[in-house]
């Protein structure tokens, strides 16, 4: 590969790999053709020894993986199980004598597993054929062949970022992909309250999980309109209002005629020190209906009645709200507090000459110039309100609570429903569809908003 | 690139592989319990190691809280201990899920040594799952002498009375299915299972309307208050609230509380549709299971039994106060003493089994009462039973 | 706003303003006893000036705002010769009356009731009305009297919102430092004071065992903060800088993955690493966190495009290898987002209850903190342990706190770099 341009590379990829391998196979000498059958065949023959042995190395571990264990859970995933547990009774011993039957949860999950790492496989394995070829190549041109320590000098250098990314990578995949792809596939089964191991097994059921969400059962269907609809409302809500105060806390920090600006930031930054479960667990204790703010106000004489801060749906939609500026504004006093010093000073300084007032100048100049420069931001901070987990479980716990929802409440956003559903009802076939729709919502609309927006196309720009 | 993608995977695999699979000469258990009883399961092991010379068991301790055992149990059964501790409510739900092993060594010898009521708990369709472990799982009346007699604590509207002439409150989490459901429950209403397992109930029948109805006048009466019994009832009973409905776990610091003034007993009975209707309760129990994934049943049905024989049941009531499940314990002069027991075994006769109910119950019957207490009425209360029902029964 | 550096010069109009509000203010703390009802009238309000002046229990009411509207007339007759310093006393002063206004307020009600003069509903709802708007006319006057000196008047927003901002977190510490028992008080002030909620947290770890706890969390929190910020900064580099085919793809996938709701895989993850042996040990934590935190990258992202090009091109140009202009160029030149990247993935092991208690499972002595906090809130614990909790709660605070103070500049430099480009 060493000596391929980015354009030829192009024009390889262009090709289409099966036209590649094929034409490979067509051109490549005895060694090069082994090499689809015994990977590094072709490097050990033409004496890249230690190349050759990790190809083969790793052959033989996918040998072994497949027989030794990812096998007997591959051949079960068209069925997710098909011995259940079973029972005996022994009239010696007195106890029904079980043995456990097939897992499907296990056998989902290791399917997955075992399908990446086939798939991670066939990109070595390809790999393989490809420097098998080259090495034949050069070695026809009568060039030299790169050694062992070339390839890992090359690994620093124009192949750097395969090492660079190559652990991240693996990580992310085993903690955030393949956990991601196997909560997808539980959405096309029933592993619901009635399909729990170890005792029972669950199945595919295509797209009745689906069917149920967006009308098939009334009742969640239902509830699933109306708890989308205020997922929505508070997500632009809370995003916008966290966005506006946070700036403008920002902006008056930064006026220069302020002192102890460090003192300032400092009072808000302690609010992020503490941890969220615990801040926000106070806050529930304080603003419950008998809890240390009501009981306040009434000493004070300003109510006869408590305020219901969490129990009445119009108030405790207001309340989270709040809380959740007292959360995130010290968050967004930070991040635009940097920025706001970037905006060029000249556009102030002509603006106040023409007379404009700050307000006018907030509005005219500052606002636009944020918007602008933190679209990223926003839609990071709108997608985590969306999944705003925290404030509303430690706050309302989705309350409260009404009957004509199904398992859900009016403060409740998807992700809380869904929670709910798994721990109350372990519904995760329901929950995994209901987690696929906000995925797709959330990933949809940040892939449309970077892709379009001013700062992923300015990306060289700054450079 | 190769060398490092293959050194990885290599890796990976390798990692994979190495499955531990050992079996070794003494039975390996593992008991889950709440940490509060890790020390007192220890001793048990001991004492059980004593009586048994012949059994050989190497028992390992996790810390699973009874309210938790079922969570934690369906995240991974085969990681999960062979014996543990859970409570009443998860019964059906475990053994839906085939996670317990039939009671089937000295059944008889179980059964006559722990309460009726308990035995039921621990029992579906005649199969007995589980060994009784405690009865204080329920609840009923904690109430301030000094301002409620012996006489009115008999009735709500006593008790409602006595405490609007001293300006304080009755505590009461209505807003939570476990706590509004002795109304219904004390009605004649029925929650149960159908073939399929799935959940039934007739809360929005005539009588369920009424006790509604009951529920309605209870929230909007002025001594009434809600709220989170466990933080506000030990801060503030005998201060500003003169009753309140809670289990044992809270009988220390309220005693501490109320000091000469503490009392409690069954709940009250109230008036719905113009009669008197005694108060139903859920019958709470914590049992001891068999994992039935267990390689060891026979050993582990040993120990979960050790662990709820008469002699450890009377252990865990002098250690921790926990009232036993085990006839012969429930009836010493020592458990009769403890005022919160008793008020708990008064009550236990109105008490229904909790096994019968299933998850889906919990959140639309704390909507029900969230309405209630909000003093929201623009639905009328059949309408609202009628949702709640549905969303109970729901699939 | 905008003045040179010559001292800067008194805004007349408002200064002349300052002394009729002055009076305003001082004169509606009177308001109350013009307003007494006819039937009982005279009677009452003779009552009432007498309560004003000689009961204790009135007193309680009088001293902040007397205090304040002494301040006031002082600052008032300084106006004369209204220098600089004479203003600036009387932005004091007003401060002294807002503070003397709110204390009123807000005791109105239980003065009103010690004084003997309720259940008459009048004198608590006079009280107020008087309250409120010498409180709102001395805020005025702290307004104008700031902007007579041309300072930013944002001072007054800004104290009001700390104010907001700290109660809570203050609230937290009294309540550590409470003695009696118990979640729930009524009343703000503890009846007794204690250091042992502190104490038994170290000591008490029978059932809590804290001290191991935190040594858990810290462990995990510096190898996490080490493996994550090594990953970012090698994935936020190799996107930035170096350019391969499938690029574009990892940037919209590195975007994408990790927004399907994140505890619904805990499962998952804990199956995989159970597979591997590492199920409920320490090193599967660092794992996790780090591997979630790896997809923190875009903030660094954005700060790495934000450094020339031309620094790298330079070196490449002089023989330098990607892997040399890696560590001898960029990274020295981008201490806030190593800054920020290592404060946020510090930070994760200390706030998360629920990762953990999937992966821990039964295995206690390996809890974080923030577990074994979220135990002691379990209802037969809650009652026992909920100061203790407080106290917990405010060590995990101390530290993160101590290290915000630190490098907030780095951080907000970091954060700012990074999030303009994303």
């Amino acid at each position: 590969m060493t000596g391929l341009t980015a354009a030829r590379r192009k024009a390889k990829a262009r090709k289409g790999i099966f036209r590649e391998l094929y034409e490979t196979f067509r051109d490549g000498d005895a060694g090069t053709r082994l090499s689809f059958l015994v990977m590094g065949f072709g490097s050990l023959v033409k004496g890249q020894v230690i190349k050759g042995l990790l190809y083969l190395a790793s052959q033989a571990l996918l040998v072994w993986y497949l027989a030794g264990f990812a096998w007997q859970y591959l051949r079960k995933l068209g069925t997710l199980g098909d011995v259940g547990m079973q029972r005996v009774w022994s009239e010696e011993r007195q106890i029904f004598v079980r043995t456990p039957g097939d897992n499907s949860l296990l056998i989902l999950l290791f399917s997955v597993l075992s399908i990446m790492v086939v798939l991670g496989f066939l990109a070595l394995w390809r790999a393989n054929i490809r420097s098998a070829y080259r090495a034949q190549r050069l070695k026809q041109q009568g060039k030299r062949l790169p050694t062992f320590a070339d390839d890992i000098k090359s690994m620093l250098d124009e192949r750097f970022h395969l090492s660079m990314l190559t652990m991240p990578s693996l990580m992310v995949v085993a903690f955030t992909l393949l956990p991601t792809i196997f909560m997808i596939l539980l959405a096309f089964t029933n592993f619901d309250q009635a399909h729990q191991p170890p005792g029972n097994m669950f199945t595919w059921v295509g797209l009745d999980n689906f069917r149920n969400l967006f009308g098939g059962h009334p009742l969640i269907a239902n509830t699933f309109g109306k708890v989308f609809g205020w997922t929505m409302a508070w997500a632009v809500l809370a995003t916008f209002t966290n966005y506006l105060l946070g700036m403008v806390v920002a902006i008056m920090i930064n006026n220069k005629g302020i002192k102890l600006k460090a003192m300032w930031r400092t009072i808000f930054v302690v609010t992020i020190a503490v941890p969220q479960f615990v801040s926000l667990m106070l806050m529930s204790q304080i603003l419950h209906d008998q809890g240390p703010l009501n009981a306040l106000l009434k000493q004070f004489g300003f109510i006869e009645q408590s305020i219901p801060f969490l129990t009445d749906t119009a108030t405790a939609r207001l309340t989270i709200l709040v809380v959740n500026l007292w959360v995130g504004i010290p968050y967004t006093m930070l991040i635009t507090s940097g920025i706001l010093m970037n905006i060029p000073k000249d556009l102030y300084e002509s603006a106040s000459i023409d007379g404009a007032s700050p307000a006018r100048m907030f509005f005219s100049i500052t606002l636009p110039y944020m918007l602008f420069v933190t679209t990223p931001y926003l839609i990071t901070a709108f997608v985590g309100n969306i999944n705003n987990f925290n404030v509303i479980f430690l706050l309302t716990r989705g309350g409260p609570m009404v009957t004509e929802y199904y398992q859900a409440g009016k403060t409740d956003l998807l992700v809380t429903w869904l929670y709910r559903l798994t721990v109350d009802r372990q519904d995760y076939s329901l929950a995994s569809t209901i987690g696929i729709f906000v995925f797709v919502i959330s990933a949809g609309l940040s892939l449309l908003v970077f892709n379009l927006s001013g700062s992923s196309r300015r990306e060289e720009e700054f450079q | 690139m190769k060398k490092l993608l293959s050194l990885a995977l290599v890796l990976s695999l390798a990692l994979t592989m190495a499955l531990p699979a050992f079996a070794a000469a003494p039975a390996k258990l593992k008991v889950w319990g709440a940490q509060d009883d890790q020390a007192i399961l220890q001793e048990m092991v001991e004492s059980f190691k004593a009586a048994h010379p012949d059994v050989a068991v190497e028992v390992e301790f996790g810390v699973v809280g009874e309210p938790d055992a079922k969570t934690k149990y369906l995240e991974d059964p085969a990681a999960a201990a062979d014996v543990f501790a859970f409570a009443g409510d998860q019964l059906m739900d475990l053994v839906a899920a085939g996670a317990l092993y039939e009671v089937t060594l000295n059944r008889e010898a179980i059964e006559a040594a722990n309460s009726p009521g308990s035995i039921e708990a621990a029992t579906i369709n005649g199969t007995l799952y589980a060994y009784p472990m405690t009865a204080d799982n329920g609840y009923f009346l904690y109430y301030d002498k000094s301002v409620i007699s012996e006489e009115q604590v008999k009735t709500l509207d006593g008790i409602l009375e006595a405490a609007n002439a001293a300006g304080q409150k009755v505590m009461m989490d209505v807003s939570n299915g476990w706590y509004i459901a002795s109304f219904f429950l004390g009605a004649g209403g029925k929650l149960g299972l159908d073939a399929e397992g799935n959940q039934t109930c007739d809360f929005n029948n005539e009588r369920g309307v009424a006790a509604g109805e009951a529920i309605k006048a209870f929230t909007a009466n002025d001594a009434f208050m809600t709220g989170d019994v466990n933080t506000m009832l030990p801060g503030s009973m005998g201060d500003t609230i003169a009753a309140g409905v809670a289990g044992t776990w809270l009988a220390e610091g309220i005693q501490a509380k109320l000091g000469d003034n503490y009392a409690a007993t069954k709940l009250p009975t109230f008036t719905m549709a113009g009669e008197q209707v005694q108060m139903a309760s859920f019958a709470g129990y914590k049992l001891m299971g068999v994992n039935s994934l267990t390689e060891y049943p026979e050993e582990a049905m040993a120990l979960a039994e050790w662990f709820t024989n008469e002699e450890n049941q009377i252990k865990r009531f002098e250690t921790r106060a926990l009232g036993p499940a085990n006839s012969n314990a429930a009836a010493s002069e020592a458990v009769k003493a403890n005022v919160a027991l008793g008020a708990l075994a008064e009550q236990s006769a109105f008490a229904v089994p909790e096994k019968d109910v299933r998850g889906n119950y919990w959140t639309p019957a704390e909507a029900f009462g969230t309405t209630m207490e909000a003093k929201d009425y623009s639905k009328d209360v059949k309408t609202l039973l009628d949702e709640m029902v549905a969303a109970i029964t729901a699939k | 706003m905008n003045t040179a550096s010559k001292p800067r010069a008194l805004r007349r109009d408002l200064v002349h303003a300052l002394p009729v509000i002055a009076a305003l203010a001082a004169l509606s703390l009177l308001l109350p006893w013009l307003h007494v009802p006819a039937p009982e009238g005279a009677d009452f309000a003779r009552k009432g000036i007498n309560l004003l002046l000689f009961d204790r229990g009135i007193l309680r009411l009088v001293p902040l705002a007397v205090g304040a509207a002494l301040a006031l007339l002082l600052g008032l007759s300084l106006l004369g010769r209204a220098s600089r310093w004479s203003v600036r006393a009387l932005v004091a002063a007003f401060a002294l009356a807002v503070m003397g206004g709110i204390y009123t307020l807000l005791t109105a009600k239980v003065t009103a009731d010690a004084s003997g003069l309720m259940p008459q509903p009048f004198l608590i709802k006079h009280l107020q009305i008087g309250c409120w708007a010498f409180l709102l006319l001395s805020l005025a006057g702290l307004v104008a009297a700031l902007m007579a000196l041309r300072q930013p008047a944002t001072y007054v927003v800004l104290t009001a919102m700390a104010v907001v901002w700290l109660l809570p977190i203050l609230w937290l510490l009294i309540t550590s430092l409470r003695a009696e028992a118990g979640a729930y008080t009524p009343y703000i002030i503890p009846k007794g004071w204690t250091l042992e909620n502190y104490t038994r947290l170290f000591t008490d770890t029978a059932q809590f065992n804290f001290p191991r706890w935190y040594l858990n969390t810290l462990w995990v929190a510096v190898i996490t903060c080490l493996v994550t910020t090594t990953l970012v900064l090698m994935v936020a580099y190799t996107l930035s800088r170096l350019r391969f085919p499938s690029r574009r793809t990892f940037l919209n996938l590195g975007l994408v993955i990790a927004m399907f709701p994140g505890f619904m895989s805990m499962i998952a993850v804990y199956h995989i690493l159970k597979a591997v042996g590492l199920a409920k040990s320490l090193v599967s934590l660092i794992l996790v966190y780090s591997g979630s935190g790896v997809l923190g990258y875009t903030i660094a992202k954005g700060f790495f495009d934000t450094i020339p090009r031309s620094l790298d091109e330079a070196a490449l140009i002089d023989g330098a290898s990607k892997n040399t202009v890696f560590w001898k160029i960029i990274l020295p030149s981008s201490r806030p987002i190593v800054v920020y990247t290592a404060i946020t993935a510090f930070i994760a092991p200390w706030v998360d209850f629920i990762f953990v208690s999937v992966i821990m499972k039964d295995d206690y002595a390996n809890y974080t903190v923030a577990l074994g906090l979220f135990r002691m809130l379990e209802r037969e614990h809650i009652y026992q342990y909920f100061t203790r909790f407080c106290a917990g709660a405010v060590l995990v605070a101390i530290p993160i706190t101590l290290l915000f103070i630190r490098i907030q500049k780095f951080y907000v430099e970091g954060v700012t770099g990074g999030a303009v480009k994303g």
